[in-house]
């Protein structure tokens, strides 16, 4: 059965020059994607708990943040330091890019209702102690908590609002399985980088929310393109063993999954290296995003559809394998 | 379609794309920057310049409002997010409905809504009377109210002009409780003011409010029912506003801002800065009665609860013309003056998040996102001519479109460029190589299948389409929700994502497509460069 369509040629795959031949068994190895994944999360969980919950940014604490450039020679970090904690003010202080550069950024705690006096007193100290001239403030910003809130909870509710409407979708193009397994890839992905933000100690603030958002659109492009080749084979052959399918599926897709992910992860390190400060962090979770988004929908999105249709699908049959052999 | 009708189509959107960008291009690179100066002038200056300039600048803000502005991010500036202070509103509703609290509860929440929208339009008066151009102002999630002033670096007017209520209020001063507490050799201030409230001799205390607004000290019984106390303030040599002391006035409003048709500031003949005002004739009329019935008496200029000064009465005031003194600062005269006239916030806002970005952070942030963008698309052009040959210079040919389009779309709903945005141009460019990496692994595999190679560009691009809507529509849906539901840095973020897949879905599925027809038929090659 079968020969019209099972020439040798087809279980080849191409990469540049090198033919990798057959089908390459990638749901053999589910149960130890499995584990991976999940010792990340554990990990990422665990520091969770020992951190005390994520490094929020200003954004959703609250808090008052100020970037500044001091042009006096030689001025330590130190010093800075000093003239906070001698105001009796808590204040972090950090420098931003080269020493050299004789640029701090300094993150004060506020207190709910705190109002933009803040800033005002906070700039004083640094034009008190260095004078006027010699103090550029490069930016401010300044969150009330209860603003923090506000924003969190709206955040929250993009990231519900994205994965519904993404599941949906799936739902009405696939079936249910495959929107199973679309949202475990993503969520998969989203846990993954926000372990990696705790790993990292990156504080999460909206620019980190718009690299999870984008991550999850990524990442489930990426999968819906192993699906739709994966909905191809099995209409053209309904008889052949599902996880041969799959696995033959993900081989051939395999190719365009690197060359994609190379492609965006090449920008991504654009923007870490080049795109100056603001926009580290959100670069730097990209790339982990990207390359936890290609992971999951290589070893995550086609076997959770294949662990979740064997136990529930009724319709399910184990089919004999036809050409693994 | 044949393939002219395609071309001119092509041709057409190119067109399209071009008229969109022509305000842009124009704004950035042909209008000089001393003509964007005349946008900057307020509309009492404007008012007094020629009707050319005034046809000047009509024009110039039409090419501004079709061209794509900087965000504040990079062009510096200053972001203000202001929520009515509730406990103020509740305060207020509380007086007003005599202490019923449920009737407070069950309309507070109209209230509050339409104390937004009343703040909104007198904020958006006090920056056309403050000349800040350009500025947004706008409500926001949750009932707040968000101000984005581009250019400017020094907000602390600013602020005060956005969340100080400007209430203005003339009461008498009741001069009879101020002379008995003379007499009980209450030490005062020049002027005939109380100058500490803490030492006070027994029946005349000043109700101390406690940190949870209760009045922990009643009013001395010898205070009149209709009298009350407020403080009394001047700037100091910094211009900070400071406390000297204190006034019993009577509780009566006399007259308040809303009577007031106009304010000027202006200086006196020692050139200390004062504040002419004009009334409507209600105004004048009542004026004119107070004035003649307490000559003799104090006049308490009240400004948001705090005396400002109290002039003697000396004769009937008609005409309804004033000036209001005190020991102001220049500032101080202009701010109240277009306080005046923009009117008073129903209640105080409160300043619930502020974002300041300096203009060199601005300048910093353009040439560092570009610089990243530009050597991030450099990379994979690279890759891509490297990787596929002629056809990856087919795909960035298409790339070339999908950008010209991503920013027309942006430049035709004056969108604004935020860095944010910038990030994700990159990634569109990053992504937009995607749609053609699934048609050239596919025509790959088709050839593979050795069905000639027409056929397989032909195969190639009709199972690869059906993939790249698939993918590509779960990617918009993520930036629509961006859009919509997102607020500032994401919102501008979700609309280039979404402006990047459709421009991207057309260039690689339709101009790819054509380029590669073409090739095909004019050149009819044996192998393909792929």
């Amino acid at each position: 059965m079968n020969q019209v369509n099972k020439s040798p040629a087809q279980d080849e795959m191409h990469i540049g020059g090198i033919v990798i031949e057959k089908v390459i068994p990638f749901l053999k190895t589910k149960w130890l994607a499995f584990v991976l994944s999940g010792s990340i999360i554990v990990g990422g969980a665990i520091g969770f708990v020992k951190n005390g919950g994520f490094d929020l940014g200003i954004d959703f604490k609250g808090g008052l943040k100020i970037e500044t450039k001091i042009s006096q020679p030689n001025i330590t970090i130190n010093e800075i330091r000093k003239i906070f904690s001698d105001a009796k003010t808590e204040a972090d202080v950090n420098t931003v890019g080269n020493a050299s550069d004789q640029q701090f950024l300094i993150t004060v705690a506020v207190t709910e209702g705190t109002t933009a006096a803040e800033t005002t007193k906070v700039n004083n100290l640094l034009f008190n102690s260095f004078g006027k001239a010699k103090v550029e403030i490069k930016s401010s910003e300044l969150v009330e908590p209860k603003m923090g809130k506000s924003f969190a909870g709206r955040a929250l509710y993009l990231l519900v609002i994205v994965s519904a409407l993404i599941v949906l979708y799936i739902i009405i193009r696939f079936d249910f399985y495959y929107s199973v397994g679309a949202l475990v890839a993503t969520l998969h992905d989203l846990f993954i980088m926000l372990a990696f933000s705790v790993f990292f100690r990156i504080p999460i603030d909206i620019t980190i929310i718009a690299a999870l958002l984008t991550i999850m659109g990524y990442s489930i492009n990426d999968t819906i393109v192993v699906y739709d080749r994966i909905r191809e084979l099995v209409g053209l052959n309904k008889d052949e063993d599902l996880e041969y399918v799959m696995n033959k599926s993900i081989t051939q897709t395999l190719s365009r999954t690197i060359i994609t992910v190379l492609t965006v992860v090449f920008v991504a390190t654009a923007i870490y290296v080049w795109g100056g400060s603001v926009l580290k962090n959100f670069a730097l979770l990209l790339i982990v995003g990207l390359i936890s988004g290609t992971y999951s929908s290589i070893f995550m999105s086609a076997p959770v559809v294949y662990i979740t249709k064997k136990a529930f699908d009724k319709n399910f049959k184990e089919k004999k394998k036809v050409a693994t052999a | 379609m044949n393939k002219l009708g395609k071309f001119i189509f092509i041709l057409i959107t190119v067109g399209v794309s071009i008229y969109f960008l022509m305000p842009t291009i124009q704004w950035y690179f042909f209008i000089p920057e001393k003509d964007k100066q005349i946008l900057n002038l307020s509309q009492d200056q404007l008012d007094v310049q020629s009707s050319e300039i005034k046809k000047k600048v009509v024009e110039l803000k039409k090419v501004r409002k079709r061209s794509l502005s900087l965000g504040l991010d990079l062009q510096g500036g200053v972001n203000i997010t202001l929520q009515i202070s509730e406990s103020e509103l509740s305060n207020q509703l509380l007086q007003k409905y005599e202490f019923d609290q449920n009737k407070v509860d069950s309309i507070f929440k109209e209230e509050y809504a339409s104390a937004v929208d009343r703040a909104l339009e007198v904020l958006r008066n006090r920056m056309d009377q403050f000349g800040v151009s350009e500025p947004s102002i706008r409500k926001t999630f949750d009932n707040r109210i968000s101000v984005e002033l581009p250019g400017l670096d020094n907000p602390q007017l600013i602020k005060e002009a956005l969340a100080k209520v400007g209430k203005l209020e003339f009461h008498i001063v009741d001069e009879k409780t101020m002379k008995s507490l003379q007499e009980l050799n209450v030490p005062m201030g020049s002027g005939g003011y109380v100058l500490s409230g803490s030492e006070l001799p027994a029946g005349y205390e000043i109700p101390m409010m406690g940190t949870n607004g209760e009045t922990i000290r009643a009013k001395g019984e010898k205070i009149p029912d209709t009298s009350e106390w407020v403080s009394y303030w001047e700037n100091d040599d910094f211009g900070m506003p400071k406390m000297k002391g204190w006034y019993v006035l009577e509780k009566k409003i006399e007259l308040d801002g809303t009577m007031v048709k106009n304010g000027r500031s202006d200086s006196d003949q020692y050139g200390k800065p004062k504040i002419d005002f004009e009334m409507t004739s209600e105004g004048a009329d009542i004026f004119a009665e107070v004035t003649a019935q307490n000559i003799n008496k104090r006049l308490a200029i009240v400004l948001d609860n705090k005396v400002k000064s109290a002039p003697n009465i000396r004769s009937e005031i008609s005409g309804g013309r004033g000036e209001i003194t005190g020991d102001f600062s220049l500032e101080e005269t202009v701010f109240l003056a277009n306080v005046l006239k923009a009117g008073a916030l129903p209640v105080k806002l409160d300043i619930v998040q502020e974002r300041v970005i300096g203009p060199t952070l601005g300048r910093d942030s353009i040439l560092q996102s570009s610089r990243a963008l530009l050597y991030g698309v450099l990379a994979v052009v690279l890759f891509m001519i490297i990787y596929y040959k002629i056809s990856g210079g087919i795909a960035i040919i298409g790339l070339g479109f999908n950008l010209l389009y991503l920013v027309a779309l942006l430049a035709g709903v004056s969108a604004t460029l935020t860095l944010s945005g910038i990030a994700g141009i990159a990634l569109t460019i990053g992504m937009a190589v995607d749609a053609n990496v699934i048609i050239y692994e596919r025509i790959r595999e088709e050839m593979r299948r050795s069905r000639g190679i027409k056929h397989a560009i032909h195969s190639g691009f009709e199972h690869a389409s059906a993939t790249i809507w698939d993918s590509n529509i779960t990617t918009l849906i993520a930036a629509v929700a961006l859009y919509f539901f997102g607020e500032g840095t994401i919102k501008g973020f979700g609309l280039t994502l979404t402006f990047g897949i459709i421009a991207n879905m057309f260039s690689s599925l339709f101009i790819s497509r054509l380029i590669f027809d073409w090739w095909m038929d004019t050149f009819n090659p044996h192998k393909i460069s792929i």
